[in-house]
């Protein structure tokens, strides 16, 4: 039995006679005079003159045999009416959405030309890596591009020119660096190693401080069972300032907004403890601590929230908010990818987008649920990273298939207004190695640029 | 279809009467030329007139396609009148001639006199004579040398000033002659690098990426290697300024990666004016001779601006041919509307402002990113770039 509209509506069905039409109803069937007024009243009460037309009054008789039963004065009557309800009553079609069209099915969306600024074409490529550039990080100034790569070395870049300022080199590959966001320190993971170097390059004053500032710092050994912090001074190295030592390789490191204290993702293997994985070390103490001890599934990504004490971490399968004083899990958002990649909260605050391997991205508004507001499938492979801009309203996807997605995203401080998200622009440059191409993506802080680094070891910028 | 034309001329040597002449639409350059040959023929040695070749003007704009399209372009309806060609002798082609080679990338060059002054990636400042010659590499900066400014240079004694990366500038006063640093005084202050330098009688400012501009005095220093204070500090920009130069005695421009060129009164240390360009602006040159502004951005296009207009327009043109972002521009200092600019695309090219299309010449021969170029003398076009060479184009 389907239930599709049908194209004619039958007329209505016809009541088949019941009790009280018999020739010779029982008594409590019949109606005495106040009933029959009352009935009357009832018709003029409900029925306006055009309906009362249509309906006739019946009112059962009894009969004591069938030979006294007399022609029924209705009937011509009702047999007009029943054929005016087959024949005459309007049959309404059910109308069906008849798109002349197609463009009106669109969403009225602006276009991406009212929405510029945003990267366009591809104008620099740094070159010098030998192997895959795995993490990129993005001075707070604008003048420096940090890269680290599968070949055991980080690059620091004069973006302007493409200069490789200075190269240092570890023993393991290095999987993610960041500049901190007040000192001139930047961060990198290799190994199970953090090495904290100061590259000596941006303001002089903030460079002599930044040396200044970790020379006073005294480390106490005994509070970190786990974490070996060693301070390197000047004569030893003219470059590296500090190590944090774990045990288990690192995965992923974000630096707070205030540059104090610095979130660290380890990947155990899955016959070691998970309750060691994420480590928060604190710089001016020289502290590690581990506030997440029994979190269920591998952790992919953490992030800072940019102003409030408040921690993201994402798993495989869900994301976590929690307030770091209160020490509470705040919110768990459900997500529609099998295996997330990345994260990144907006600089607001309030909106957080989670890409996955499974190729969707999702956009959770806080304020709004714990399911996501939109998924999109812009991609069609697994999607390495996603990135807000600082400054303007856009965002980037960076994905296996060789494309980096931009997408604007205007957030309204309204709160009844959702927020606008519309794809601009597919950028593509690198080119394929392994099956890999398009691995990290950073915006530049205030510029409508964007760097990617690829498999192809070539780190590209693209203007506006 | 034809159309009558009128040649005009401002050359005295070539003149031709003052005749209407009817020629065919299509007519291109060469054809106008071949014209104006015949009609100079009597007034002209023939040795003279094939060594000599000429260029048309019409409607202030050097003709590029044919007379009609040309026409067709800025006002149909001259199709139909007396039509006024201006012929100008053609700019002849730069030659090219030495490269001088260096260890590192060259980031700025000047010459003035016959010395050429190259700053350097490997910190040093390299001087050179223009035929080639190595004379000195002066070590005194702790990071790559962004810009130069040349002061006076005469018998061997020169003064110039550099600005670099280590966020200091120093000015020099070096003898050829005794093989000598004079003086060696430098100017601390700026918080990031020094990225442009401009010269005025008696003082200079300086541009850095900390967004500010500095001004800086030039008089005699009793102390040979003291250190300078700036004279003024301007907050002038949210973001790095990419490029600054003097319009007059008192006036300042200065571009920046905000997006923004902005006019600075010197005697208020107010901007006067500020112009929106929408993309981050890399370089400027103010003419010398009409005050016309050219700018190179990292869309790949050089705007001309005329920043005395009082309604209007200010952007008067943009010239699109290089294929990279465009870090330096530079006008000549003698002609009214030549100009040079260098680019990421490894292209120096030679434009006239009346022809939007096309430069005038590309001048190839750098295999990297062309980092610096020089118009400072009217016989030498100077570029350096990140192929460690600094390549000289001379004109007779």
């Amino acid at each position: 039995k389907t239930n599709l509209p049908r194209s004619n509506i039958p007329a209505p069905k016809l009541e088949l006679p019941g009790h009280h039409e018999s020739y010779n109803p029982s008594y409590e069937y019949l109606l005495d005079d106040a009933e029959v007024e009352a009935l009357k009243e009832k018709m003029e009460s409900d029925f306006d003159e055009n309906e009362r037309q249509t309906k006739t009054l019946f009112i059962p008789k009894k009969y004591s045999s069938l030979r006294q039963v007399p022609a029924y004065d209705q009937f011509v009557y009702e047999r007009f009416q029943r054929c005016l309800d087959l024949y005459l009553c309007p049959r309404q079609k059910r109308m069906k959405a008849n798109v002349t069209d197609l463009n009106d099915l669109i969403p009225d969306k602006p276009k991406p030309q009212d929405l510029h600024p945003y990267p366009l074409v591809q104008s620099l490529i740094y070159e010098g890596h030998k192997s895959i550039i795995r993490c990129l990080s993005c001075h707070p100034s604008g003048q420096w591009l940090a890269s680290g790569s599968d070949d055991c070395t980080v690059r620091v870049w004069e973006i302007a020119t493409t200069r490789c300022m200075n190269v240092f080199t570890f023993d393991k590959p290095v999987v993610s660096i960041q500049w901190n966001p007040v000192l001139s320190l930047l961060a990198v993971a290799t190994g199970t190693q953090i090495v904290m170097i100061n590259p000596k390059l941006g303001e002089n004053a903030k460079v002599i401080f930044t040396d200044e500032f970790i020379k006073q710092l005294t480390y106490e050994s005994s509070t970190n069972d786990d974490c070996q912090w060693t301070k390197i001074s000047e004569e030893t190295d003219k470059y590296i300032r500090l190590t944090v030592t774990h045990s288990i390789p690192i995965r992923q490191i974000e630096w707070q907004a205030r540059g104090d204290y610095l979130g660290c993702v380890a990947a155990p293997r899955s016959d070691q403890s998970q309750s060691k994985s994420i480590c928060i070390h604190h710089l001016s103490k020289g502290r590690s601590q581990y506030p997440f001890k029994q979190l269920k599934g591998a952790v992919q990504h953490v992030r800072f929230h940019p102003t409030k004490p408040i921690f993201v971490i994402a798993t495989q399968h869900s994301i976590k908010i929690y307030h770091l004083l209160k020490q509470q899990l705040i919110k768990r958002l459900y997500v529609n990818t099998k295996w997330i990649s990345s994260i990144d909260i907006h600089p607001l605050g309030d909106n957080i987008l989670c890409g996955g391997y499974d190729s969707k991205i999702n956009w959770f508004d806080l304020d709004l649920s714990v399911k996501p507001y939109e998924t999109y499938r812009y991609h069609k492979r697994a999607i390495r990273c996603v990135r807000y801009h600082s400054k303007l309203p856009l965002f980037a996807s960076t994905s296996d298939d060789g494309t980096c997605i931009i997408s604007h995203c205007s957030v309204y401080s309204d709160l009844l207004k959702n927020p606008m998200i519309v794809p601009v622009k597919i950028l593509r440059g690198h080119q394929f190695s392994n099956d890999l191409s398009m691995l990290d993506c950073v915006f530049h802080p205030t510029q409508p640029w964007i760097f990617t680094s690829g498999a192809d070891s070539t780190i590209r910028l693209f203007t506006n | 279809m034809s159309l009558q034309v009128r040649f005009i001329t401002r050359l005295d040597k070539y003149s031709v009467p003052d005749s209407t002449l009817v020629i065919p639409s299509s007519s291109t350059n060469a054809q106008l030329e071949a014209i104006l040959k015949g009609l100079l023929q009597s007034s002209v040695s023939s040795k003279e007139l094939t060594r000599v070749s000429f260029d048309f003007l019409c409607l202030n704009q050097l003709i590029r396609s044919s007379l009609e399209e040309h026409i067709r372009e800025k006002d149909e309806s001259l199709l139909e009148s007396v039509i006024d060609i201006e012929y100008i002798e053609k700019f002849q082609a730069p030659e090219p001639e030495d490269a001088l080679m260096h260890d590192d990338w060259v980031s700025a060059c000047r010459s003035l006199g016959d010395t050429i002054l190259v700053g350097c990636y490997d910190t040093k400042v390299h001087l050179w004579n223009n035929q080639g010659e190595h004379i000195t590499s002066l070590p005194g900066h702790t990071g790559p040398i962004r810009s130069l400014l040349f002061i006076h240079s005469d018998e061997g004694e020169h003064e110039f000033i550099s600005g670099s990366h280590d966020q200091t500038i120093l000015i020099w006063k070096y003898d050829q002659n005794k093989n000598s640093v004079q003086s060696l005084i430098t100017c601390k202050g700026h918080q990031g690098t020094i990225e442009a330098l401009a010269l005025q009688k008696t003082c200079f400012a300086s541009g850095s990426f900390d967004k500010t501009i500095k001004l800086w005095g030039l008089e005699e220093q009793e102390d040979k290697s003291a250190t300078k204070e700036c004279r003024v500090t301007i907050n002038a920009h949210n973001e790095n300024v990419s490029s600054i130069g003097w319009s007059s005695s008192n006036e300042l421009i200065s571009c920046s990666w905000d997006q923004s060129i902005k006019l600075w009164n010197m005697d208020t240390l107010q901007s006067t004016q500020t112009f929106k360009c929408g993309k981050a602006a890399l370089s400027l040159d103010i003419s010398p001779i009409n005050g016309l502004l050219i700018c190179g951005f990292t869309d790949r296009f050089i705007r001309l601006y005329d920043t005395r207009v009082q309604e209007g327009y200010v952007l008067r043109s943009t010239f699109s041919s290089h294929s990279q972002w465009v870090p330096n521009v530079m006008w000549s200092r003698t002609t009214e509307h030549l100009f040079v600019s260098g680019s990421y695309d490894s292209l120096v090219k030679l434009w006239d402002t009346r022809s939007l299309k096309a430069p005038l010449y590309d001048l190839q021969g750098h295999e990297d990113r062309v980092l610096c170029v020089d118009w400072s003398i009217n016989s030498l076009i100077l570029s350096g770039g990140a192929d460690n060479s600094l390549k000289m184009f001379s004109f007779k």
